[in-house]
């Protein structure tokens, strides 16, 4: 690697002068987007300011005051970090479904019994930042048997005004008594999934 | 007939007792957060 670079280094001095001198006995060999400066061995300096010595008619005034004062201790070499690394989102773009159900549970003696049960699916794709809908939401009430349950809505919500990269799928319902069915108390349920499929999960019910 | 208002009269009283359940089951309850949530995925 190190190789690679001066030999890109030197045949992009050759090429166009293309290192730059930033100060006082000091060549920095490569321009790039850098994030790493070490010194160069001496061997390699030498060889390199021999090869701009030998350009010397390209260089302006200032370059040739430098290369005329540096040493073969004062090059230092950049190493160039821009390549695009995959990041975890990214190796989790695709595809998903969530299954989701929501229980509300009253316990005697540690028996427990689900009297209410929402359940919401959907499926949802990222390309590893903006989450999409695949399909659905599909969403289902099973409550107890005496009392029946509606749908109010079932659906897909972008939040913040719809600028949010993430997604919510959701479902509010209500139930009633059969026994007097215009009493209604009303629940929400809430999946949030995020680019990299993780998710948050929650809900509420039953008020009126 | 006896035995059909008899057989009725349970009928009606196992109707009656639901919908008490139902209602007062229906009434009893309060606004609570899920007692779980189960998440199923699948790529």
């Amino acid at each position: 690697m190190k190789s690679l670079l001066l030999r890109l280094a030197i045949s992009t001095m050759v090429a166009s002068a293309g290192w730059i001198a930033v100060g006082p006995g000091q060549v920095l060999v490569a321009a790039a987007n850098t994030t790493q400066t070490k010194a160069l061995d001496a061997a390699s300096c030498g060889g390199l300011l021999a090869l701009a010595r030998a350009d010397r008619p390209r260089l302006t005034p200032g370059q040739r005051a430098i290369v005329d004062h540096a040493t073969v201790n004062s090059c230092r070499l950049i190493t160039t970090m821009n390549h695009a690394q995959p990041t975890s989102q990214d190796a989790l773009a695709g595809c998903s479904g969530f299954w989701v159900t929501f229980s509300y549970t009253i316990y005697w003696n540690n028996i427990g019994f689900d009297y209410l049960k929402d359940r919401v699916n959907g499926g949802f794709c990222s390309d590893g930042y903006w989450v999409s809908r695949d399909w659905g939401p599909d969403c289902q009430t099973t409550q107890f048997w005496l009392w029946g349950s509606a749908n109010d809505w079932c659906g897909n919500y972008r939040p913040n005004g719809g600028a949010a990269p993430y997604l919510q799928m959701g479902h509010n319902f209500h139930i009633f008594p059969y026994s007097a069915p215009w009493i209604n108390k009303y629940g929400y349920s809430r999946v949030e999934v995020y680019s990299n499929f993780g998710y948050s999960a929650w809900g509420a019910c039953c008020y009126f | 007939m006896r035995g059909v208002v008899v057989a009725a009269s349970v009928v009606l009283t196992v109707v009656v007792l639901a919908l008490l359940v139902g209602t007062f089951g229906f009434a009893w309850l309060h606004v609570t957060a899920p007692s779980h949530v189960e998440i199923g995925r699948a790529s």
